[in-house]
């Protein structure tokens, strides 16, 4: 045979190390792509979403005219709630003028045209508190209004002085009353905690819109999951893997469920609205009904994970407990379940973060489209009352036509997203933490 | 050396796993306070046989034992015996160390807990201490009970696993290659175990080292394919085998 050198790569040698390291390019290509997709997506996210945490507020002091609020003079709550939000502009058309002529602001609008850069929640918020705080009627009082969704534009740059030549909702005067406004600190952009809590606001209002109440929605849809899937599905498992014999028709299910699992979930929504609204007659859009179409959505995937973890229980753990003399109910309560639980609960979480982004399955439901509930206040209200949740808000917002919807559903995407992210961590920690090595 | 009362008495004794006839006619009567080896080639159905005496076999779906095996003359193939009774009667010791993920007390205490042999916490220490000192570990584990068993060495993890299961005081204790995971000196350790656990307990071991069986055992069996070739006097099958299955095993050139 031929003397060969270690030193010198003989032709296979190099040949196999240039294929391992083409291998690795490879490898580190594919991670460098998705890398990037997802800085893409996040940097995207944050960039168009940051928006909808700020808004544009004014503040002015209202003169709360006796004559306008209460004629009669004697405060009677009745008559006062009969001004309706249009006894209201002319005290904010009063304050603007009241507010140029104390900056110095030189302007050739009408009070009622300034008045215009408010929101058109301003009158309301007015009417709200006047009716809330009847004695204050006469004094002078400090509001924070929201501006019009063109204004808050303005401020955050999605609308500039060409891109309103055709707009008819602002006019280059009013923007330049915006400018002296801000000068003058009354007119100031600042975060917007009503986003984070508020409710959806209609079509005119963009400004005034939140994710709040749906959020709460989606909160009573998961408690719904949470309490029927997780032990539906955690008691199916453990029958199905350590009790029931193994024959066709355990067979059969375990297919079945297998087949659950991949099912588009707007089948489970039609499911959903055949069984609970048509035939048990619950109420439309409640987020008991979204609760439970999506609870039918994640059980598979809540048994297949905890089929998945009760299996990599070692048999050794099972002999030993039926060894020693416990029942198989006992050898599966007081160890195979205590060591399956974390791989069960990070399965559970999981589940759950694929129901909470989940939006096809309530669109049968009525829980997509407009729906300004307040927050509920009970529990049987939260869950039977009309609400709508993250995903399908954020899809209401972005097929509505004002652009300032559109910065909405993406904060609302960041607001979501953060959700998910928690869940995930929660699972990922759950599997650090409890992580068992035989 | 041995007793001559019979602990455990097998006649006509057969096991199928689905179609696959893994014990044929086996009769065997094992005697108390006595070391019992089951040798033979792998796949020779000692295990097999083994696990049909606390009735472990049942977990698996598709065995079926037919044939009376009797524990002081009670049928425990009978309707009326509940396995999970049996198995406390008659402990197991497992081919590899399997402690629970629990602490080195949880781990003794499990048994007794679980069939309520203790009244209050230090009948139950008292129990655990028992059992640990029968397991011959007691001195190395005394100061740390609370430790994870099974962050202990496999030679003591075994020791631990027959504490376990000497605590739930069985009468038959059912020992499957317990030396098999082990090294030569924890094995020396196990060995010794069992012959002062002969004093109590009636021992069924499965063996794949004829000098264990040699050395631990007063009885010993012989299995070959499903067969139950030879049974007798360790001394005799290892010095003069009748069966030329056993001769030629036991010399090396079967197995």
């Amino acid at each position: 045979m031929k003397q060969s050198s270690l030193l010198v790569q003989d032709a296979r040698t190099l040949k196999r190390n240039r294929a391992e390291a083409r291998f690795r390019a490879y490898g580190i290509a594919a991670i460098v792509i998705s890398l990037l997709m997802l800085t893409v997506l996040l940097v995207t996210i944050i960039g168009r979403g940051t928006g909808a945490f700020q808004q544009t507020y004014v503040t002015l002091p209202v003169e709360l005219l006796e004559n306008k609020l209460d004629k009669k003079g004697n405060r009677d709550l009745a008559d006062i709630k009969k001004v309706s939000t249009f006894g209201y502009a002319p005290l904010m058309a009063d304050a603007f003028e009241a507010k140029v002529v104390q900056a110095g602001i030189e302007t050739s609008l009408s009070p009622k045209k300034m008045a215009a850069i408010l929101s058109k929640d301003a009158a309301a918020q007015l009417r709200s508190f006047v009716v809330a705080n009847v004695d204050k009627i006469g004094e002078t009082v400090e509001f924070e209004f929201l501006t019009n969704s063109r204004v808050d534009g303005y401020l955050k740059g999605r609308v500039s002085r060409d891109s309103i030549a055709n707009d008819k909702n602002i006019t280059p005067e009013q923007l330049d009353l915006v400018d002296q406004l801000i000068s003058d600190g009354a007119l100031e952009k600042r975060f917007n905690f009503a986003f984070v809590t508020g409710a959806d606001a209609s079509d005119a209002r963009p400004e005034a819109a939140g994710i709040g109440v749906s959020m709460i929605g989606s909160f009573f849809m998961m408690l719904v999951v949470l309490a029927l899937a997780l032990p539906i599905g955690v008691a199916a498992s453990i029958y199905l893997e350590e009790f029931a014999p193994k024959n066709w028709i355990t067979d059969i299910i375990e297919v079945n469920i297998s087949n659950l699992a991949a099912v588009p979930s707007i089948v489970f929504g039609i499911l959903g609205l055949a069984v609970f609204i048509n035939y048990m007659h619950l109420p439309n859009s409640a987020p008991l009904v979204g609760g439970l179409v999506l609870t039918l959505m994640t059980l598979p995937t809540i048994i297949i994970s905890t089929r998945a973890s009760l299996k990599s229980v070692p048999p050794s753990i099972r002999d030993a407990a039926l060894g020693v003399g416990a029942s198989k109910m006992q050898s599966v309560f007081h160890h195979v379940l205590p060591l399956a639980a974390p791989g069960i609960l990070t399965g559970t979480i999981i589940g759950l973060a694929q129901a909470l982004g989940e939006t096809a399955p309530l669109l049968l439901i009525g829980m997509v489209g407009f729906i300004a509930s307040n927050p509920p206040e009970t529990l049987a209200e939260g869950l039977m009352s009309p609400n709508s949740a993250m995903p399908a808000q954020i899809y209401e917002w972005a097929k509505r036509a004002d652009p300032a919807f559109y910065e909405r559903a993406w904060g609302g995407i960041i607001i979501l997203l953060l959700f998910l992210i928690t869940m995930n961590a929660i699972a990922v920690l759950l599997r650090r933490r409890f992580e068992r090595r035989w | 050396m041995t007793t001559d009362t019979i602990k455990i008495a097998a006649r006509d004794v057969q096991v199928y796993y689905g179609d696959n006839h893994a014990i044929k006619d086996v009769n065997v009567d094992i005697e108390d306070k006595t070391v019992t080896a089951f040798i033979g080639p792998s796949g020779c159905g000692k295990s097999t046989f083994l696990r049909c005496i606390n009735r472990m076999n049942d977990t698996i779906d598709v065995c079926r034992v037919t044939g009376d095996i009797r524990i002081d003359d009670v049928d425990i193939y009978d309707r009326a015996i509940d396995p999970v009774q049996l198995r406390a009667k008659v402990g197991m010791v497992f081919q590899k160390p399997n402690p629970f993920p629990k602490s080195i007390y949880d781990n003794v205490a499990y048994g007794p807990r679980i069939h309520g042999l203790a009244r209050k916490k230090s009948d139950l220490d008292d129990i655990v201490e028992r059992a640990l000192r029968r397991g011959a570990i007691w001195d190395e584990v005394k100061d740390r009970l609370d430790a994870p068993g099974t962050g202990l060495s496999g030679g003591q993890q075994q020791r631990l696993c027959i504490a376990r299961a000497v605590a739930t005081e069985p009468e038959v204790l059912l020992m499957d290659e317990p030396c098999s995971a082990l090294d030569p000196i924890a094995t020396a350790q196990v060995e010794e175990l069992i012959d002062e656990l002969r004093q109590n307990y009636s021992v069924v071991i499965v063996t794949h080292s004829m000098q264990q069986a040699a050395r631990v055992s007063q009885k010993t069996a012989f299995f070959h394919l499903g067969h139950l070739v030879e049974f007798g006097e360790t001394d005799k099958i290892f010095t003069s085998p009748e069966d030329p299955r056993t001769e030629s095993y036991i010399t090396g050139r079967i197995g």
